[in-house]
């Protein structure tokens, strides 16, 4: 009863911050909200009881990947991130990795059974949670491997561009 | 009887906070009156000497300078978070006393995860730096600010690979346990084995701190101040703390990671027996007293690296000493050293 009232709280803080983000005009606004999240996020993992990832999700995310996005805000000026028209084709291409992210989501919510998860040796030791991703969730992080990918590829076109503008 | 227990728990916690809080705020201001005095000294100068006798109630003057001192905020600034960044440094700089252990008993909260809770409050501490140079509305600040999120990122790679060898020496991540495992090896601490990794962990100290020969956020013949340019009064003294802090988070976990903390190596003790009689909390304080030292001493003795020099160090030398380093680590482990 506890925990699911712990959990409630959390989903309304998560969404009445996402709704945040949505209304903010500054990008850096916006980008504070984000971050907000992601230590949201690692403060759920240490109530579930995985202190380890609560560790690595503020360490690597907040830490390290949303910091460089920060760096790289400020290198821009701001009116080059707003979106201005929006073709079909780069709207589908942006759903790519979004549907596919919910493809798998829906995959791991029907197979997952809530009772295995109490085994909770896996979230202290790093050898237990390699063996639980790579034995039971391989294919979720083959696919979530390759959406990773899409933005390396998508910096490429980027720079390419920008080359051939020049 | 549950609630009274409870009650107890949290008034102990309280109390280990303000004990910590005290001692540590006032090492933070006493050591800026010793690094002036020690650099004055280095400079063939004499150091604060008006305040009090030998200027030992300077900190309490700079104290009270910067408490009445007029809050200046630019009109370029973005006010919120202008007024938020030096809180943020601040903040984690203090959160991360909490799970240091200062004597085998005595340790705010003894978390599984210690080491990694200190290296996350370290890479959100940045936040405030990045954030407070951008939020200023000044090219200098935010150069600044730019400066030390690209050092602070660099240098956290080969920080945490040369603690990942010292994790996988004592098989946890809480620092009572590291220590224990040091004061039961044959060295009595991990800086002889693991050399290579004291001298990366040590080196990427100064740069995590943004001290000399690492202070290129604050370079002052380029940057003015760097991110702190435009503030002052309290705000301004916000940083400095949180610097001094750090420099004392990051003493601390040197001496904990690779000089035993406050355990002796049992071969000193073997050649001069009376160090049995010295108290835990004393050889600690000693232990990190030199390295607060060699902070300041370093600062007075090399010259500021260039950006391009500090990069390619962080980058070409250190994190490959740090892997090889977590190598030789784990080749000892698997022989059973």
């Amino acid at each position: 009863m506890e925990r699911s009232l712990f959990m409630s709280i959390f989903l309304l803080t998560f969404i009445t911050l996402f709704l945040l983000l949505l209304r903010q005009k500054k990008v850096v606004y916006q980008f504070l909200v984000y971050l907000g999240m992601m230590v949201l996020l690692g403060i759920v993992y240490l109530f579930l009881g995985s202190e380890f990832l609560m560790a690595f999700q503020i360490i690597v995310y907040a830490g390290a990947i949303l910091v460089m996005f920060l760096f790289f805000l400020y290198l821009y000026p701001e009116e080059e991130f707003k979106i201005q028209d929006m073709r079909n084709s780069t709207l589908i291409k942006t759903l790519i990795p979004t549907s596919l992210f919910v493809i798998i989501l829906i995959l791991i919510l029907f197979t997952f059974d809530v009772r295995e998860y109490e085994a909770s040796a896996s979230v202290y030791s790093v050898k237990e949670l390699a063996k639980l991703i790579y034995n039971q969730y391989p294919l979720a992080i083959f696919l979530l491997a390759f959406i990773l990918t899409y933005p390396m590829i998508a910096i490429y076109l980027l720079m390419k561009g920008s080359e051939s503008d020049d | 009887m549950v609630l009274n227990n409870l009650f107890l728990e949290i008034l102990l916690i309280l109390i280990k906070i303000a004990v910590v809080l005290g001692i540590v705020l006032l090492h933070a201001a006493y050591t800026v009156y010793v690094e002036r005095k020690i650099i004055g000294r280095m400079q063939a100068r004499l150091g604060p000497t008006e305040v009090g006798p030998y200027g030992l109630l300077q900190p309490i003057a700079d104290l009270l300078k910067l408490l009445t001192k007029e809050d200046i905020i630019p009109l370029e600034a973005e006010r919120l978070i202008f007024l938020v960044a030096p809180l943020i440094v601040l903040t984690f700089a203090i959160v991360n006393l909490s799970v240091i252990p200062f004597h085998p008993s005595f340790i705010i909260a003894d978390v599984n995860i210690g080491i990694l809770l200190i290296l996350a409050g370290a890479s959100l501490a940045v936040y405030g730096i990045i954030l407070g140079g951008w939020s200023s509305g000044s090219k200098y600040s935010l150069l600044g600010g730019l400066r030390s999120a690209a050092q602070v990122l660099s240098y956290e790679i080969p920080l945490g690979m040369s603690l990942a060898g010292v994790i996988l020496a004592a098989e946890s991540f809480k620092l009572s346990d590291i220590v224990n495992h040091q004061a039961q090896s044959f060295f009595g601490m991990n800086a002889i084995p693991q050399i290579l990794g004291f001298i990366v962990f040590l080196i990427c100290a100064f740069a995590e701190t943004n001290r000399a020969p690492f202070d290129l956020p604050e370079a002052e013949s380029e940057l003015v101040a760097g991110y702190m340019t435009e503030y002052s009064g309290f705000r301004m003294g916000m940083f400095y703390l949180a610097e001094y802090l750090s420099i004392y988070v990051m003493s601390l976990l040197i001496v904990h990671c690779y000089l035993g903390g406050w355990t002796l190596p049992g071969w000193l003790l073997s050649i001069i027996p009376p160090l049995k009689s010295v108290p835990a909390p004393l050889i600690l304080l000693i232990k990190v007293y030199f390295f607060v030292f060699l902070f300041i001493w370093v600062r007075a003795t090399f010259p500021r690296y260039r950006f391009d020099q500090l990069m390619s160090m962080c980058w070409k030398i250190l994190i490959p000493v740090s892997l090889l380093n977590f190598l030789i680590v784990a080749f000892l482990k698997r022989g059973g050293f």
